[in-house]
């Protein structure tokens, strides 16, 4: 089966070097990967931009078909939603995909002595997609870490406080949705599968790590920081998706 | 005025006349607790005067945690998203809120070629 792989937006700009480990890793499994970085204009679908939304979106879809792709596999929640609404994609999620071919072996377990517990931010746009929610899970278990689910996650996980535009709409609420949202969890140590989720987590008051940090990054210990909140800066994140490009095409 | 499509006027009447006003959806959504009115009211009240501060449904975030806790399931995200998309036809345009500038200009940046990249495998 031909795959292709997509990182979306917030991750590029969030790591660009976990983007290229990551496209590696897929091409030791799916040596014809095509790798694709196109927006899927889902900031324009929320916006009610819809015609503007289409036209982007049938762009990307367009490249998909182009690179002869029988599967894409996503790294973001959002873009996945977005290509889930036409059949001409089908597509993956980047997490049920690294659960089913397994972690880099020196990535199992790495974490077996950490004294670390963490929970859980599921994204909204996945919200019934139980089997990312699951290989999100395993995956953390199998890199050795302990894991305290939130009442609220899963299928009734709430948004971040950036859903919806609303962190540029009303940056006020989505303060407010933030914070709420980190206090309405077990811990404040907590592991999202979405770069922007990560950053609205930190700036709610947690300390916050993407899933890639933990595969690709070292181990994290309690009382460990996460890394910097790299999204809260408009000139690294323009930057970051540079960078990924150019790490792509060396990848 | 802003003249807004039956289908989205239809999809607000449903919940005003739907929503037992039951406020689960408001315990863990800081919009919605925001408002300090239940759906039944917020969309109600849309519909007789036609009218709503477009900071109402540009402040949603389209989560749909609400759909999930609401006995009826009520998709009260897509109501919000259905007015989102009158306000930005019948402006002709012009955005709704000065805000959302800041979204048009980041979706031209992303189109540019130093941030896209395709490689067919």
């Amino acid at each position: 089966m031909r795959m292709g792989f997509m990182a979306g937006c917030s991750l590029s700009a969030y790591c660009p070097e976990y983007v290229g480990k990551t496209v590696t890793y897929l091409k030791s499994f799916y040596p014809d990967l095509s790798v694709i970085q196109q927006c899927c204009g889902k900031p324009l679908y929320y916006i009610g931009e819809q015609k503007k939304f289409e036209k982007k979106f049938n762009a990307l879809v367009d490249t998909i078909e182009d690179c002869e792709v029988d599967e894409m596999i996503m790294a973001c929640q959002g873009c996945l939603s977005m290509i889930r609404k036409t059949d001409r994609v089908k597509s993956v999620s980047l997490w049920t995909t690294l659960d089913q071919i397994g972690l880099p072996k020196e990535a199992i377990g790495k974490a077996a002595s950490s004294d670390m517990v963490f929970t859980i931010q599921d994204s909204c746009p996945t919200r019934h997609e139980t089997d990312i929610h699951q290989a999100v899970i395993h995956i953390l278990r199998e890199l050795g870490y302990t894991v305290k689910l939130a009442k609220l996650s899963g299928e009734k996980t709430l948004c971040c406080g950036l859903g919806g535009m609303c962190g540029v709409t009303n940056p006020k609420l989505a303060k407010k949705a933030m914070t709420h949202r980190v206090n309405s969890l077990p811990t404040k140590n907590i592991v999202t599968y979405c770069a922007s989720c990560r950053s609205a987590m930190m700036n709610g008051g947690g300390q916050s790590w993407h899933l890639l940090d933990l595969i690709w990054g070292p181990v994290i210990m309690q009382g460990d920081h996460c890394p910097e909140n790299v999204l809260n800066s408009t000139y690294t994140s323009w930057k970051n998706r540079y960078r990924t490009k150019r790490i792509l095409e060396h990848a | 005025m802003i003249k807004y499509s039956e289908e989205t006027v239809a999809k607000a009447q449903y919940i005003a006349d739907t929503c037992s006003s039951c406020r689960r959806c408001m315990r863990d959504c800081m919009f919605l607790r925001q408002q300090k009115k239940a759906p039944d009211k917020i969309f109600g009240d849309f519909v007789a005067t036609g009218e709503i501060d477009p900071l109402v449904p540009y402040s949603c975030e389209l989560c749909h945690h609400c759909t999930i806790v609401c006995p009826y399931k009520l998709e009260i995200a897509d109501a919000f998203l259905a007015i989102r998309q009158d306000l930005i036809v019948q402006n002709k345009g012009r955005l709704p809120l000065e805000q959302l500038r800041g979204v048009r200009f980041h979706q031209i940046f992303s189109n540019f070629r130093l941030f896209t990249y395709t490689r067919k495998g």
